[in-house]
């Protein structure tokens, strides 16, 4: 679904990516996490072909971002943390736009809008922050992208909206899917999560899927016995020795991985 | 659907089943939710509910008819109960003779309360 070969990215002298290489494949629900400044919102924007690689290349669907060819862009649909929208309803957003997605469903819409509770006959520039996303939600997932990459996704939303929110991805994932949410808010999200990928001084530290994370890490409590990899409060991640069950601890995940990078990376590619 | 962080989902989903097994709320050889249906109902990744069916499956509580769907083994309320039978037994027992042991309650102190209980 996405290739990042050799990929290096800076803004005017400030480096934020180099050498990055990468894959996602393609059916997955990927959670991107990394503390702020990290390059999470650059690596959208380069996965997009918003922003140019200076070097190395980057494939969407097997196609080169820098071409910007709309038969990409017809499969990707790209929901970002802050945004603007035109001074007009959703309903005529819907009639303008629809037409770019060869696949969009106005069934699909109506439905989201109704679930959303979205006001079709509101300028979307007198939206609130969370009426426009849910807006732009409705309005994405109704395109049938293949590529759907959402920043932040759960901002602004109250807790019904969210619940909705979440039932939408579990219905969207397939196998030709991809949806990459970009998050700090982890437990709003962390159960439709198959994929992780952490970001951290600039550098992928984490890229792997929850079924290889599950298989070689164990989560429990810190005081039950055995070698402690890293703990936090009375939470504790040992090595999975004896293939056992556990629940994955998202954010105990992400602290142990930030403090023992090469420890962790050491584990989980064994 | 909010989920506790001591089992994995799965589990937790198979949990959620099993009382729909036990309640009669799934019948027998009729057709259950498919998993993209259960999956948007929990909230949860496709998958996890995929994992918790194949597990069903495999106990024989389920089973699949090709390009149709999954249906209610006939003998499933039977096995789900018998399991959690031997569960409770094995699991939850044992600690209620520990506390029974540490507050020195007798055999029949235990049947006088349990016959209170019952009526």
């Amino acid at each position: 679904m996405i290739n990042f070969t050799n990929v290096s990215f800076k803004y005017s002298k400030k480096s934020v990516f180099e050498n990055l290489s990468f894959e996602l494949p393609k059916g997955s629900v990927c959670g991107l996490l990394g503390e702020n400044g990290e390059g999470k919102t650059t690596l959208l924007n380069l996965i997009i072909g918003a922003l140019i690689p200076k070097e190395g290349s980057i494939l969407v669907n097997n196609l080169n971002t820098t071409s910007r060819l709309a038969e990409m862009y017809q499969n990707i649909y790209y929901v970002p943390e802050e945004f603007t929208l035109p001074a007009i309803t959703l309903t005529k957003f819907i009639k303008a736009y629809a037409p770019f997605y060869p696949n969009f469903s106005h069934e699909r819409v109506a439905d989201y809008i109704a679930r959303l509770r979205v006001e079709t006959n509101k300028r979307l520039d007198k939206m609130s922050m969370g009426e426009r996303r849910k807006a732009l939600l409705a309005f994405g997932f109704a395109t049938s992208a293949n590529l759907i990459l959402l920043d932040e996704p759960t901002n602004g939303l109250d807790i019904t909206s969210k619940s909705i929110f979440r039932g939408m991805v579990a219905e969207m994932v397939n196998e030709e899917r991809t949806i990459v949410i970009s998050t700090h808010q982890i437990r709003d999200l962390d159960i439709l999560l198959d994929r992780v990928m952490i970001l951290d001084q600039h550098d992928l530290v984490l890229n792997c899927s929850t079924a290889e994370i599950e298989k070689k890490l164990y989560f429990d409590n810190r005081y039950n016995m055995g070698k402690v990899l890293y703990s936090s409060g009375a939470f504790a991640i040992r090595e999975n020795l004896n293939a056992e069950d556990s629940m994955i601890n998202l954010e105990l995940l992400f602290n142990a991985i930030i403090a023992k990078k090469v420890e962790f990376k050491d584990i989980l590619n064994r | 659907m909010i989920f506790n962080n001591n089992q994995p989902i799965y589990i937790q989903i198979l949990e959620l089943i099993n009382d729909k097994i036990l309640n009669e709320e799934w019948i027998a050889d009729e057709r259950i939710p498919s998993v993209r249906d259960l999956a948007m109902k929990y909230e949860v990744n496709p998958n996890t509910v995929m994992r918790a069916y194949e597990r069903l499956q495999s106990d024989e509580i389920i089973y699949k008819r090709r390009g149709i769907g999954y249906y209610l083994s006939p003998d499933a309320r039977d096995k789900t109960f018998l399991y959690y039978k031997n569960e409770f037994i094995c699991s939850e027992l044992p600690k209620l003779f520990a506390k029974l042991n540490t507050f020195s309650i007798t055999m029949s102190e235990l049947e006088e309360i349990y016959s209170k209980f019952k009526t």
